[in-house]
Parts: C-alpha cells; structure tokens; sequence
C-alpha cells in the first residue's frame, strides 16, 4: 500500500510562493537564463491558471504567450529554490513513513501499509494529513505506479491498478513513456490506459522493447520495492589554522590530513569522489569557494592531492588563510563519469590538473567551452567550465568565413555619406586600415532585447579595402563607428 | 680530392643528423592545407606552422574546418581540440554550436602566456591537437621568441605525440616540419556562399591551383 505526495508545477509553485505579490496574475515560468540569453523563442515551461485562461499553454514559444497576454508575469527557474522545497517534501514524508522514494522532481513515494490508520480509512488518512506549504495532490494506491498515477490525475484512493485504466495514455509520460510510443499508439488507434494495458505482453515486448513491457506489467498490476531515498551524508572536514599562512606548503599539510580523513570516510561508503569544494577563508574575513571537478571519480588520496596542489600552486589571493574548508562530493564507483573515457582522454585527472594550470595562468573565466547564443547580439557568448555538458548543436554556424574578432572592438573614424537615412561607409580615415571602401555589404539592421530594459541597436556592414583586408564595421549609437573583426 | 669526400660525407652525415634532431622542414606554398589526400594532414608529434600571407588568408577557416571534419585529419570527432588563442578572436557565432563543442578554448593576451599554455597542453598529452593562434599577436614580440623556445615545443610535441599547428602571420616558429603559406584569397563575394560551401573548396584546392599558377 502507497501513498504518493505529488506538487503539480512544482517550479511556477514555488516562483509564486517566493512572491506573493504575484498571486492572482498571469504567470509563465521559462528555463533559468533563458531572458538573458534566449530571446523571443524560448518555450514557456510552466503557466499557472490565469496564464491559461489568457491562452498562454506549456511549449508555446515566448513571444506567441506575450501576445496573447500583455500582462503575463515572465518568471526563470530558480533550481535553488526547488531543492529547498523538495527536500521539505521528503522531510514531510519521511516524518509520516520510514521508506521513502523520491519518484521525481515532484513526487515523494512512501509506503504506508505499516500505518493502521492509512491501512483503515486511506481517504481519512490523508484529509488529516498536515497542510503543506504549497498545493499537493495526495494519493493511495496498491502500487507504486498507481499511487502515482493517481497523485498525478488527481484521484485519491486507487483500490485496484484497473481503476486507472479509464486515463488518457498521455499520462503515462509521468512513469517515462517514450514520445515513440505514443506515436505508435496512436497508429494502433489506443487512447486509454486500459486499452494498452490489455494488449499481449509479449506483442508489447517484441514491438516496443523492454521498458514498454515493464510499464505494461506495472498497469496490469505488477508490483515492485521502493527505491529508498537515503540522504548523503556530507563529507565535510575544516580546519582553522592557529597563524594565519601565507606559503603553500603549511596549505597542503592541513589539506592532506582533511583530505585523508574524507577519503577514509568516502571508501567506507564504498564511494568515489566526483568533485572537491575547497573554501579558503582569510583573515580579512573574506572567503573563497572553488570547485574542483575530478575527471576520472576516484578515491584515491593522492590522486585528489594532486588535484588541490594544481589548483592552489596557480591560485593568488590578496589575504593570508586562516581556515580551510574541504568537502567531497561523492559519487558511485560503478556509476562513475566516464565522459572523459569516452572521448578517448588518457588520463582525465592529468588533465584537470592541466585546466587547473590554464586557468590559473590566464584566468578561470578564460578556459573553457564556448557556447554561442541564440541571439544576434555582438559578443552574446559564454565560457562553460569544459568539463561541463556539452551545449548541444542547436546555434548553427552562420557565415561561410569566420570572423577573427578585436577584443576590444576598435573605434575608427569612417568618411561615409547619407543614403536612405543611413551612412554608407566609404573609407576609413587613420589606424591601421586607412584607405578607400572598395566593396561592402550591408547595411544589417540589428536590433534585440527590445523586451527589456537591455535593449539594443546597431547597423553593420561588411568592407573590403584597398589593401585586401575584410572587416566587419559597425555604426553605434548613430555616431560612432568600430572595426569589429576580419574575416578569414 | 679525398679529404673534400671526406668533407662531403661529414657534412652530408652531419645534415641527416641536425635533420634527426630538429626535423626537415617542407615550404608548401598551398592553400589547401587539409587535402584529402594526404593524411592525416598535421601529423603527430610534429609541429605544422601555417603562415597568412594577408588578412584574407581563411586561417580562420582553417580552424573551423579541424572543428568540422576531425574526422578526416585523423583525429575522433569525439576528442576535443585546444585552441590557444593568443589575442582573444575565436569568435563563437562564426563556428555554431556543434563546433564550439569540441574546442577547449584557452583566451590570451600575450605572447608569453600562449607559449607557457603550450608548453601546459604539450606536456599533458590528452588532447592529440593543438592550435596556437599567434597570427594577431604583435610581430616584434614573436620575433623576440627565441629558437630555443620552439625547438622545446617541438621535443614536447614529440614526446607526448600531439600535432601541434601554427597560425602565424610570418614565419617564426624555428624547426617546423611543414610550413604552408596561406596567400590572401577570399573576397567579400566569399561571404554570400551558405556556410559550409568554402571548405569543400578548400577541400578539393581549388584555391590552390589559383594561386599555384
């Protein structure tokens, strides 16, 4: 017997329960960044009943929900926020059952059969339930996967899996369907939950694979354990330090002895290390914290040591150490990131010493991936940590020449004349490019942002000179003018 | 007459070995640095300088073409490739996402940070390419790099098995075991093709029979 505990729209939930000013206007929810980064096309996530009413729906793209609702309230994710709300959700079932599951980023499982009063009157059980601080959907079900189901479409006692067999099939993307799936399920002409839950197992099998049969199994009423949720204990180890320290070796003799006594704590766990959080703390008061990722996950001590020294022998800092703090993120052995393996890296540990050494001689900000944004803004760009994932090839590239950019632009005087309200540069007077235009192409009339308070304006132009130099030329602000870049 | 064979033999010995040491070098005045048909194009452990005879040159497309077809040069499409930028122009928006996926991309200022992160990517060996982008930096500094310096990137090259390429505006890099010189080609007709469209051509050399004739 299980109960689910379920928070529809979990993220826009807890966006409005931050603000409360926000209560009885139409709210949307996009990915975090994504006003910043994403523009007009970024998807609405989440929108709360108003929104809807509005006409503003999940997936819609950001401009369609603006100009369906002028007033919609744009809120981005806020993870942190998330967390903190979904580890009140598991303190609150954890309070009520010894074994719980956490089936997703919403939804707590919990098995309440050892609960007589659950177990005598499910629909009083839960009435009485304490009053959370967000809405909830609770339900009791015979399985897992009914309770959860039942949480999810809004039912609140499920004696037998059948019960939910009238639900569309679409639901069945909470328990992971795949979009495939539906595809063909829809050709077979299935739209509930009991018309695929009464098909053959082994025709389901054979057409669909083996995860469509486990689901199958699951609506015909098979049962499983809870996969118990067991918080992780933080390895955390400080040290304060009697003499503030300005040398690196007293650093590392405190580091080794915390870092000795965490490896012993992590290989007692049977865990290997996936990242290192050192915070240094001065005697100023200030203090810094940096992550180390460990490419291959490892508990071995002087492995991680390694990693530490890299950091710290590159690392500059205005004020003497008082006190260090070093913690370890675990990981599984077996479950381990193999990213670095995969890519046919010898030694990944060897390398993130080598990062730590990069960024340390030209800067953290300075090393990394870049990952272009979906704008035409100039310079929307960001640096990611390298060993983050991997951006995607969603930003194609958009000239057949690349551009060899001036950072900083480079302000020139250009000798141009009117034509349709704009100047068309005709040489450029001074610096290291003077000479006549002998070709261009534009003028691009760029333009973005012009949703927020960032917005921005710029006319660009492509010239070819005398000298056989191709540039990128750009009119700000109407006056001045920039060499951008070269192309080839 | 016997002592000038002598002579010869001694030089001749003593030209295969400074050849052993530092390399043979071949001056390809060529614009089709990535033809197929010769594979893999920058080969391991050596040092590869491609030289931009003008600002039109493609060294950038240079870049983007190892970002595209890794593959092709001998190297996974799963393995990234370092970029050290020594004067900061890697500009993302022109290589799409997919490209910048596979580069790590170390941002310079000067001359002597390019060299030591060199000498940092060289020496760990993990990534099998490495491109120095020293065709912007100031020519007087990357004069005053001396012989020395290079000859050590190569010995690391050598050791750890990683290419390393060369952009530069002039020849500078001492004990290069190629050096291809990029003539000025690209106009501003260039930039109306649809991307993708000028590294078949380079592909095929097309450019380079332009400019051998």
């Amino acid at each position: 017997m299980i109960a689910a505990l379920h928070v529809p729209q979990l993220p826009l939930q807890v966006a409005l329960w931050e603000e409360p000013d926000l209560d009885g206007q139409p709210c949307a929810m996009l990915a975090p960044g994504s006003l910043r980064e994403g523009g007009p096309r970024v998807p609405v996530l989440y929108a709360n009943a108003r929104a809807q009413r509005e006409g503003v729906e999940t997936g819609m793209a950001l401009t369609r929900a603006l100009a369906r609702c002028r007033t919609l309230q744009l809120r981005e994710r806020v993870p942190e926020a998330e967390a903190r709300m979904r580890e009140s959700l598991l303190r609150r079932a954890t309070h009520l059952a010894a074994d719980v599951e956490l089936a997703d980023e919403a939804t707590v499982l919990l098995d309440v059969f050892p609960i007589p009063e659950a177990r005598r009157d499910p629909a009083a059980w839960l009435e009485a339930l304490p009053e959370f601080p967000l809405f909830w959907r609770r339900a009791i079900g015979p399985t897992p996967e009914a309770a959860w189901l039942a949480a999810v479409s809004g039912r609140e006692v499920v004696e037998e899996v059948e019960a939910l067999w009238d639900l569309p099939l679409g639901v069945l993307a909470t328990l992971g369907a795949r979009p495939e799936w539906r595809e063909r399920w829809e050709a077979w002409g299935l739209r509930r939950v009991g018309e695929f839950a009464r098909l053959a197992g082994a025709a389901v099998r054979d057409r669909l694979g083996v995860e469509a049969s486990r689901m199958h199994a699951v609506l015909n009423g098979e049962r499983r354990r809870l996969r118990l949720h067991r918080p992780v204990k933080r390895l955390l180890e400080s040290f304060e330090l009697e003499e503030p320290v300005t040398q690196l070796e007293p650093l590392f003799f405190v580091l080794h002895r915390l870092l000795e006594t965490l490896v012993g704590r992590l290989q007692a766990m049977l865990r290997v290390a996936r990242e290192l959080v050192l915070t240094l703390h001065f005697i100023d008061g200030r203090a810094e914290e940096s992550r180390l990722r460990v490419a291959d996950p490892s508990a071995g001590l002087e492995g991680l040591m390694a990693i530490l020294r890299a950091f710290l022998e590159g690392a500059e800092h205005a004020a003497p150490t008082q006190a260090v703090t070093l913690e370890v993120l675990p990981t599984e052995a077996s479950q381990a990131q193999r990213d670095w393996m995969r890519r046919g890296l010898a030694d990944g540990n060897r390398f993130t010493e080598t990062l730590a050494h990069l960024q340390s001689l030209v800067g953290r900000e300075r090393v990394g991936r870049p990952r272009p944004a979906r704008s035409h803004r100039a310079e929307d760009f960001a640096v990611q940590p390298f060993h983050s994932g991997r951006g995607g090839g969603e930003v194609p590239a958009v000239l057949p020449l690349p551009l060899r950019r001036f950072r900083p632009p480079i302000g020139v005087t250009v000798f141009s004349e009117g034509r349709g309200g704009l100047s068309w540069p005709l040489a450029l007077q001074g610096g290291p490019w003077a000479g006549s235009i002998t070709a261009r192409r534009g003028p691009f009339l760029l333009s973005g942002h012009w949703w927020g308070q960032e917005a921005w304006k710029r006319v660009e132009w492509d010239v070819s000179l005398e000298s056989g130099a191709l540039l990128k030329v750009a009119q700000v602000g109407g006056t001045r003018w920039w060499v951008e870049g070269a192309y080839g | 007459m016997n002592v000038a064979t002598s002579s010869k033999d001694k030089l001749g010995s003593l030209r295969a070995a400074l050849c052993d040491r530092f390399g043979a070098q071949a001056v390809v005045k060529f614009a089709a640095p990535l033809t197929a048909t010769e594979a893999p194009v920058f080969p391991r452990g050596e040092v590869t300088e491609l030289v931009a005879e003008g600002p039109g040159s493609g060294i950038a497309l240079v870049v983007a073409d190892l970002l595209r077809r890794g593959e092709e040069v001998g190297i996974s499409p799963e393995v990234p490739l370092a970029l050290i930028d020594g004067t900061d122009s890697f500009d993302p928006e022109s290589y799409g996402a997919a490209s910048c996926d596979r580069v790590l991309w170390v941002r310079c200022r000067e001359v002597g940070e390019t060299l030591r992160a060199a000498d940092l990517l060289l020496r760990d060996g993990n990534l099998p390419l490495v491109v120095l982008d020293i065709a912007g930096n100031d020519r007087e500094a990357l004069r005053g790099v001396a012989a020395s310096s290079w000859h050590r990137l190569r010995i690391l090259a050598q050791t750890s098995g990683v290419a390393l390429v060369v952009l530069s505006s002039e020849a500078v890099v001492a004990g290069a075991r190629q050096r291809r010189v990029l003539p000025d080609c690209f106009t501003l007709e260039d930039l109306d093709r649809f991307p993708g469209e000028l590294h078949a051509q380079v592909r095929v050399g097309e450019r380079g029979k332009e400019v051998a004739r």
